[in-house]
């Protein structure tokens, strides 16, 4: 399903824009991932996306029309929210977390058969079948970030926003994560997510947005010189790159090295 | 944690304590006839009033919980029953006790307890934690009401005042009895079908919309029939604390997390709670009469420093 951002502008209150003028189409089988400073905006922008804020200018538009017209259910049955910081109680077990995912979809016939079956695929794609049943108080960050995707993959939404999807995984569990976008994107679905280490973006050939501080959206150009042009002006550090294979990588410099 | 024993003997144990409650400690030296009119008019109605309270505090103490994410809230900590009872103090005021004034009773606590919820929801814009802040404010506020209404009261208002703040068990009216029946009912079925929506309000807001959820909605659809619950229990039974408070902690730690099988266990152990207490009053009262919720009052403080010693409850394990 394509998501649709037209001409969207964001600030809270009088306060510094976060998004400005931003246009662009997620098509169906894309992955896009959003980088940029802490502070920028990408927080609030993949919330425009998912309606839980309304653009000052603009709109996002799903199904032909604006999210925010859009019923509570009928968009929890089209996005699934990763959000960067999630509050649940510490003794639920991990499945009672992952398995709300199944909420919108509750009560038909075939909800049991439903949720066992994504309960299995959840648990072998994110090596989740030994954790279910443990207490989340009980559970390693990354444990938890994970039982949070996998309520994501129980809501089966065709577009999915993640919000710092990689924060505490570590780095096998990262790319795995990477695996899963793929995996969901020749299904077709449309996925979103923010990130601070966009190598593995680049690495899996993600499309790569850069939201500069004052709201400015950059799609990240593919050629290095230009790329780290931009990483400057976004960062205020200077970059290096090196290519390995078949991408770059980037790294920011240590004062005076190289 | 064996689930199928624990399902099996709390019923049990709510049967045992109806029984005991009928039958233990009836008067001496009492004739057939005499003992038919003790139970049937008396320790009846007084068991069905108990069994009401403890299931419409038990209930209402559970989703003020989940709602307002905190082990610690119900309808106390946020004023609501105080409100309501404050409201019930008004009605003493002006049309006195007994079965008669029960409408006026039952009325006030609503409109007073229903009022602090709407008050509370405005103040907080719906944030759990400022709701909770302002309740604890708003508790303290009734409180010193009730406190300048007492000073005016002569002695025998004062006693029944105090019966009422303390919590008292009372063979209620049949219409009482069917009034708080249909107010429970009514309240429990809808709060049972919103079970599902009430367990996603434990997430972050962002989170629960992104879920389906109508977070304003069913926020304060949920607490309105908690708070209905529990201003039904002050208008019947007066102010007993604690039962709202104890009886879902004690659930979860048997009957796991999902709001529908709380739900189940919290009917069941409300009522137990109360009956026990209530067995305990009738141990007594050949030496002293003592109401109802002091005792609730001294099983809760014992249980709950129990429950703050064992860890897991909290983050800190």
């Amino acid at each position: 399903m394509t998501l649709e951002a037209r001409g969207v502008s964001f600030a809270y209150g009088s306060g510094e824009s976060l998004v400005k003028g931003f246009s662009a189409l997620f098509p169906p089988g894309s992955v896009t991932a959003i980088l940029g400073p802490n502070g920028a905006g990408k927080t609030t922008f993949l919330k425009l996306l998912l309606g839980l804020l309304k653009p000052c200018e603009g709109e996002i538009i799903c199904k032909g029309k604006s999210i925010s017209e859009t019923s509570h259910k009928e968009r929890a049955e089209t996005i699934s929210y990763l959000p960067q910081r999630s509050v649940q109680p510490q003794e639920w077990s991990l499945w009672e977390l992952a398995e709300k995912g199944g909420f919108p979809r509750r009560g038909g016939g075939s909800f049991g058969e439903f949720i066992q079956k994504k309960k299995r695929e959840a648990g072998e794609l994110l090596e989740l079948e030994d954790l279910w049943e443990r207490p989340i108080s009980t559970l390693s960050g990354g444990e938890l970030q994970r039982g949070l995707i996998a309520r994501c993959l129980v809501q089966d939404c065709p577009i999915l926003v993640m919000d710092e999807p990689m924060n505490h995984l570590d780095l096998a569990h990262r790319l795995r994560i990477c695996g899963l976008f793929d995996r969901l994107s020749t299904e077709g679905k449309t996925v979103i997510y923010a990130v601070h280490d966009f190598n593995i973006s680049i690495q899996f050939n993600h499309r790569l947005f850069v939201l500069k501080k004052g709201g400015e959206f950059v799609e990240a150009p593919k050629e290095r010189g230009a790329m780290e042009s931009l990483l400057k002006e976004t960062y205020f550090v200077d970059f290096s790159s090196i290519d390995i294979h078949d991408f770059s990588y980037y790294y920011p410099k240590k004062n005076g090295s190289n | 944690m064996n689930l199928k024993g624990g399902f099996l003997i709390i019923p049990l144990l709510l049967v045992l304590l109806i029984l005991a409650s009928f039958f233990l400690f009836l008067p001496q030296n009492i004739d057939r006839e005499g003992m038919k009119t003790v139970i049937l008019n008396i320790r009846l109605p007084e068991i069905l009033s108990a069994v009401l309270t403890g299931v419409a505090l038990a209930v209402s103490g559970l989703v003020f919980q989940v709602v307002l994410r905190n082990p610690l809230a119900d309808s106390y900590v946020v004023g609501i029953s105080g409100g309501g009872a404050f409201g019930v103090t008004l009605s003493l005021l002006l049309v006195g006790m007994g079965g008669a004034a029960f409408p006026l009773r039952a009325l006030s606590a609503f409109v007073i307890g229903g009022g602090s919820l709407v008050l509370l929801m405005k103040v907080s814009k719906g944030n759990p934690e400022r709701m909770l802040l302002a309740g604890v404010l708003l508790n303290t506020a009734f409180a010193a009401l009730a406190r300048l209404i007492v000073s005016f009261l002569d002695p025998a208002e004062l006693a029944a005042t105090n019966t009422l703040l303390i919590g008292f068990i009372y063979p209620i009216s049949s219409f009482e009895l069917s009034f708080a029946f249909s107010v429970i009912l009514i309240s429990a079925v809808v709060l049972l079908r919103a079970g599902k929506a009430i367990d996603i309000l434990s997430f972050s807001d962002d989170e629960a919309s992104s879920l389906g959820v109508d977070v304003a909605k069913v926020r304060f659809a949920s607490l309105a029939g908690a708070s209905l619950l529990a201003t039904t229990a002050v208008s019947i039974a007066g102010m007993i604390g604690f039962v709202g408070l104890i009886v879902p902690h004690i659930a979860r730690s048997v009957f796991g997390n999902s709001f529908g099988r709380l739900f189940a266990a919290s009917v069941i152990l409300g009522p137990a709670l109360m009956l026990a207490a209530y067995v305990m009053t009738k141990a007594v009262s050949s030496i002293v009469i003592v109401p109802v919720g002091l005792y609730i009052n001294f099983v809760g403080i014992l249980f709950f420093f129990a429950l703050l010693m064992k860890k897991e409850l909290f983050n800190d394990s």
